[in-house]
């Protein structure tokens, strides 16, 4: 059974294809289109998976939404109906063009698009948004039985869900319905602390160790009402999202002292402490939730997915505070994920399917993307005139590299199957050298364009993650927070008046992935599941001693990550990299001509995300 | 990644862009504006070159057009989003938020212990949507918004589903007023298409001052006018004899509808004087929509002008009882038909007669229940083909005062106005005689035909209402000034249809046939006066 899942119109569009219950194939429609965020119809990303899978024109038996809009439809006109603020038209006037032209006619759309690309559509099947993400998390986890928890946005009326996973079922068990919700309430402080709604919660996760908790008690007075079972209500008094243009109104900016910040203006430390603040908040709520989740299904096992379930900082907390003793996480939570859930349910929905977990997990390490063969390759290096090295043999290619990391120099890898999710790991990413103190700050600035107080995240070797971070288990998707190990740390005094040179402090062995609080984000390698990159990084552990690189996604500020060898070469020319890697063909910096002014992105048209 | 099809081919792009602009001039060339279609055409034209030529050019008019088009659609869209909004949605948020029935929580509430909600009940209207793994889980949205969305709908298709029950006769004679082409009372006029196609192009009219519109010059294979008067028969024998002229005034009964020059009312009758004998000139001056006072003023205009006739004949018809009667109590009537049609000097266009708006077909809609409270809901035709009496539905109690107050009326009128046209005719030395024939529709035709053609007045102006009135005016009408010719037409066995007189060449000839009957003692008295000399008498 061929079953294509599709998740659009909102944002993250993405297209997955699961044959026999097996993930085939699974893509992000940014990474082809090079929108970011783009939420139109998966086309490419479609056709790529179908035909990843070999799948012939009539051969496609199931096609499935990862939504149902009628119901969010439907949910959309009674919050309106139960609004007497004539304000709301605006936000009425934008919603109703996108859903007369495109969410009500989803089947039409489906059939039309996939008539684009040779297909011939069957039938359209609707899962609900959080059953979508229910799905992503538990059909793929290693875990034949689980604890699901969900938590997002909004879907159609729900938030968040608590779920029970066993074989081939979920059954949900409870739900948090809108407005009341973890993802909305998260996303109003990025909103107030000026980053983009749905693309800048990671910042804000990201800056809460420079704050101090400072807000906590206004926000638990004043904006939720939180429960000991995790549920909760926000008070919308002070929140605009529900028939607003706006996530937050007046009455908030009153109660934080002062207007929202304005995207790319100086971060003040009231933005710090407000990052600390609510982060704090939603732990609580995720942790609450989370026991209360394990009181009602008994289980030591929980999947997690859904936009909050890319705040890795509330997940390391659920591993150390929580009865759970597993927890696996779908690598693309977001709504790109909600493709693949549906994919999944809609292949164990039908009848005798039956569902065995695997010992890792379904996901193949997330590495579900197009790749490109070496010939591929070459000609496109040979077309452009570049001077490249090509390397037959695995393991000296990870020699070559491995070098030139251990001498300080900033590489970039493109090179296997593509990640689906927001993480690289490792076949798309730009690696460096952890005990660089000035690693960071290069990467942020020369490399990657962004704000110069985001951490990096470390990649290290499975067998000795536990001598540089306290982490029990693993984290192969890099989706989890955790301190790194007292034996690596650098003891210093935290700098809060300065915030940049707080940031340059070497507080550990490895600086570069160590952020202010000993926190790093870890992704642990198995030659299984990783291979040349793990091989990479063994390489670099034999030069060096270490084994920790830093991973960081191969991409600039609001730009997607880089699919083809085009988009990577084209990445590599703009920026400070120094070494490309394109499948097994490196690239040199320094023995390149200039490219063109008009073929190098234009940073200056590229705001912060 | 395999090969993806545009989303729309350059043949499609282009075949949308000149359709709409074929559309366009089209339209403009049938709705007669063809200045604007040979404009749009040509523009069409230039555009299509520049796109070869200059496709710069071409790029930036393209993108203006689509810059404009956007724009207007978004009018279009905060047009329809801002009345749904403030017509429908906001007021509704009001009313809840008054009676407090917001069903969106948007705080803490004490009385609770947890936030939490169990899974709900699926929604059947969403069953097609619905796909799930577990127990079911859509959130009951609140009744209102069905109520409101399905009480209207099933409102709308009850009261359609009960129109078409009831309009469905499945009879032949169930034809359209309007789309005249044929019915069965056609069938004997020999050449009728090519009459209706003449009489659609003889219709525009001159006004004539203090009359109305006069008939325009017309010269066609079956149907002409001159001077304001329609060519009659002439006899071809009896040449010997001096003529004696005839004027006959009317509607478009005496005008001749549905008939051809030599077979009008005006025409039969100089064959029926023939063959008695009599040379007859018959001066047709009948036209459609008029009234009697339009006729008896004519009358004195042609006599002021030193046209003078042995005799005048007067048909006063449905037109009278409608223009004068429910003038008084309808004014939109009389606005309606006869000031434009009439008066006004301009043929009206059917839009400009029926105004359908929103609220009309609303109004229909709504008579279709008021119909079913009727005694007969389907009225039937008996063994004598003629629909039964007993279905028809019952004059309202309000109406029958006004009925018969019509039916005062238009007899006073009718003889003021033919007591005027006597004493023209004793100063002038000429015979008058006039005929009343109310009932433009014969007995069979179906009543719903005649609401049908009237729903868009009030609703007095039913059928019932117009045979109260005929009953009434039988029994005012003075005999010596106006013959009732109600009963002309009732042993006239020809296929039924809508309106004899107006569609048929055989109900002329019948009604001719009355008048003629009515009027020969006239003729004789004049043939005889002419033969000795002697004045008219």
């Amino acid at each position: 059974v061929k079953v294509l899942g599709i998740s659009a119109f909102y944002h993250d569009s993405a297209a997955c294809l699961v044959v026999d219950g097996e993930v085939v194939a699974a893509a992000q429609e940014e990474r082809f289109t090079r929108k970011k965020h783009d939420a139109d119809f998966p086309l490419h990303a479609a056709a790529y998976c179908l035909q990843a899978g070999g799948v012939g024109p009539k051969e496609l038996d199931v096609v499935a939404y990862y939504e149902k809009p009628l119901t969010s439809f439907a949910r959309l006109m009674e919050t309106y109906l139960d609004s007497s603020d004539p304000r709301a038209y605006n936000s009425f006037r934008h919603a109703m063009p996108a859903w007369a032209r495109q969410k009500l006619w989803i089947p039409a759309i489906i059939a039309k698009e996939l008539k684009r690309i040779g297909y011939r559509c069957p039938r359209v099947k609707f899962l609900e948004h959080h059953e979508s993400h229910a799905a992503s998390a538990f059909f793929p986890s290693p875990f034949q039985r689980a604890a699901v928890m969900t938590m997002d946005g909004v879907g159609e009326w729900a938030c968040t869900t608590l779920a029970h996973g066993i074989d081939s079922t979920i059954t949900p068990i409870v739900q948090q319905d809108f407005p009341h919700s973890a993802g909305l309430f998260y996303s109003a402080f990025t909103y107030f602390t000026g980053f983009r709604v749905n693309s800048g919660e990671y910042k804000l996760m990201g800056l809460a160790p420079y704050g101090e908790p400072t807000y906590v008690d206004k926000i638990r007075d004043e904006l939720i009402d939180l429960r000991p079972d995790g549920s909760f209500r926000l008070n919308m008094k002070y929140f605009d999202f529900m028939t607003g243009l706006k996530m937050t109104n007046h009455r908030f900016a009153e109660l934080f002292g002062g207007p929202a910040r304005k995207p790319e203006s100086e971060l003040t430390k009231r933005e710090m402490d407000l990052a600390r603040s609510v982060q704090v908040v939603l732990e609580d709520i995720v942790l609450k939730s989370a026991r209360f989740l394990h009181m009602q299904t008994g289980e030591t096992n929980l999947c997690l997915a859904g936009g909050v379930a890319l705040n890795c900082v509330a997940n390391g907390k659920i591993l150390a505070n929580t009865p759970f003793e597993t927890i696996w996480i779908q690598p693309a939570s977001g709504d790109a994920g909600g493709a693949l859930g549906v994919a999944l349910g809609a292949y164990y929905a039908q009848k005798g399917t039956k569902r065995v977990a695997s010992p890792s997990d379904s996901m193949r390490g997330a590495y579900l993307g197009p790749t490109f063969s070496s010939d591929e390759v070459q000609a496109f290096f040979d077309g452009k005139n570049v001077k490249y090295t090509r390397y037959s043999d695995r393991a000296q290619l990870a020699e070559v590299m491995a070098g030139h990391l251990a001498s300080e120099k900033i590489v970039a890898v493109a090179r296997g199957r593509m990640e689906f999710g927001p993480r690289a790991l490792g076949h798309r990413s730009i690696l460096g050298d952890p005990r660089s103190p000035r690693m960071q700050r290069v990467m942020n600035l020369a490399v990657k364009k962004r704000e110069s107080f985001r951490p990096f995240a470390p990649a290290v070797l499975g067998e000795r993650v536990r001598e540089y971070f306290d982490l029990q288990g693993e984290s192969p998707y890099m989706l989890l927070t955790t301190p790194v190990m007292p034996g690596v740390r650098k003891e210093c005094e935290p700098i809060r008046d300065d915030v940049r040179a707080w940031v340059n402090q070497e507080r550990s062995t490895i600086p570069a992935v160590t952020h202010v609080d000993y926190s790093a984000r870890v992704q642990t390698l198995t030659p299984d599941r990783n291979e040349f990159f793990y091989d990479l990084v063994k390489a670099f552990e034999a030069k060096t001693g270490c084994p920790v690189v830093i991973n960081t996604s191969f991409n600039v500020r609001s730009e997607p990550i880089v699919c083809t060898p085009a988009d990577a070469y084209r990445c590599f020319m703009s920026t400070e990299i120094d070494v490309l890697l394109v499948e097994d063909c490196v690239v040199l910096k320094s023995e390149q001509a200039a490219l063109p002014e008009t073929e190098k992105l234009d940073f200056d048209k590229l705001p912060l995300d | 990644v395999p090969a993806i099809a545009p989303e729309s081919s350059w043949l499609t792009h282009w075949g949308v862009q000149l359709g709409i602009g074929a559309a366009v001039a089209t339209t403009a060339w049938l709705l007669g504006a063809r200045i604007i279609a040979i404009v749009a055409v040509s523009v069409g034209a230039v555009v299509a070159l520049l796109r070869f030529v200059a496709p710069a050019v071409h790029g930036k008019f393209a993108a203006g057009m689509a810059a404009l088009g956007r724009g207007a659609a978004s009018l279009v869209s905060h047009a329809i989003t801002l009345v749904m909004f403030g017509i429908v949605i906001w007021p509704l948020g009001v009313l809840r938020f008054l009676r407090r029935r917001r069903r969106i929580p948007r705080g803490a509430d004490d009385s609770v212990a947890s936030y939490w909600v169990r899974a709900r009940v699926p929604r059947p209207a969403l069953q097609n949507w619905q796909f799930s793994m577990g127990p079911a889980r859509v959130h009951r949205v609140a009744s209102s918004i069905w109520v409101l969305v399905l009480v209207p709908l099933a409102v709308f298709g009850l009261n359609f589903a009960v129109g078409i029950e009831l309009n469905d006769m499945g009879h032949e004679t169930w034809r359209t007023w309007t789309g005249d082409r044929h019915t069965a009372s056609t069938e004997q006029t020999p050449d009728y298409d090519a009459l209706i196609d003449e009489r659609a192009d003889a219709r525009t009219g001159a006004l004539v001052s203090a009359i109305g519109e006069f008939v325009m010059s017309y010269d066609g294979k079956l149907l002409s006018a001159k001077d304001g008067e329609r060519p009659s028969y002439q006899p071809t024998t009896l040449q010997d004899q001096p003529p004696i002229d005839v004027y006959f005034f009317g509607g478009s009964e005496m005008w001749g509808y549905g008939q051809r020059d030599l077979h009008t009312l005006a025409s039969e009758y100089t064959r029926f004087a023939e063959q008695a004998g009599y040379r007859v000139r018959a001066h047709n001056y009948g036209r459609s929509a008029w009234v009697n006072w339009q006729e008896v003023a004519q009358f004195a205009q042609l006599l002021s002008s030193g046209r003078r006739p042995q005799v005048a004949i007067f048909l006063t018809g449905a037109n009278d009882s409608a223009a004068y009667a429910v003038a008084k109590t309808n004014p939109l009537f009389k606005r309606e038909l006869q000031i434009p049609f009439a008066l006004g000097g301009i043929e009206p266009s059917t839009a400009d007669w029926h105004p359908v708006s929103a609220f009309h077909i609303l109004q229909k809609h709504w008579a279709n229940w008021s119909r079913l409270r009727e005694p007969a809901k389907k009225p039937v035709l008996d063994a004598d083909g003629r629909w039964s009496t007993a279905s028809l539905p019952p004059v309202p109690k309000k109406f029958e005062k006004i009925a018969d107050t019509a039916a005062d009326d238009i007899s006073a009128i009718l003889h003021n106005n033919l007591r005027l046209a006597h004493q023209l005719g004793d100063l002038y030395k000429v015979r008058i005689h006039a005929f009343f024939q109310p009932t433009m529709f014969s007995r069979r035709i179906h009543p719903d035909e005649v609401l049908g053609r009237y729903e868009h007045y009030e609703q007095p102006v039913r059928f019932q209402y117009r045979i109260r009135v005929q009953r009434r005016l039988d029994t005012l009408l003075d005999p010596s000034l106006i013959v009732s010719a109600s009963k002309a037409l009732d042993k006239l066995d020809v296929p039924g249809g809508l309106d004899w007189v107006h569609l048929n060449e055989a109900g002329a000839r019948a009604l001719a046939q009355f008048v003629f009957a009515n009027t020969e003692a006239t003729l004789r008295e004049v043939a005889a006066a002419q033969r000795t000399g002697a004045p008219t008498p």
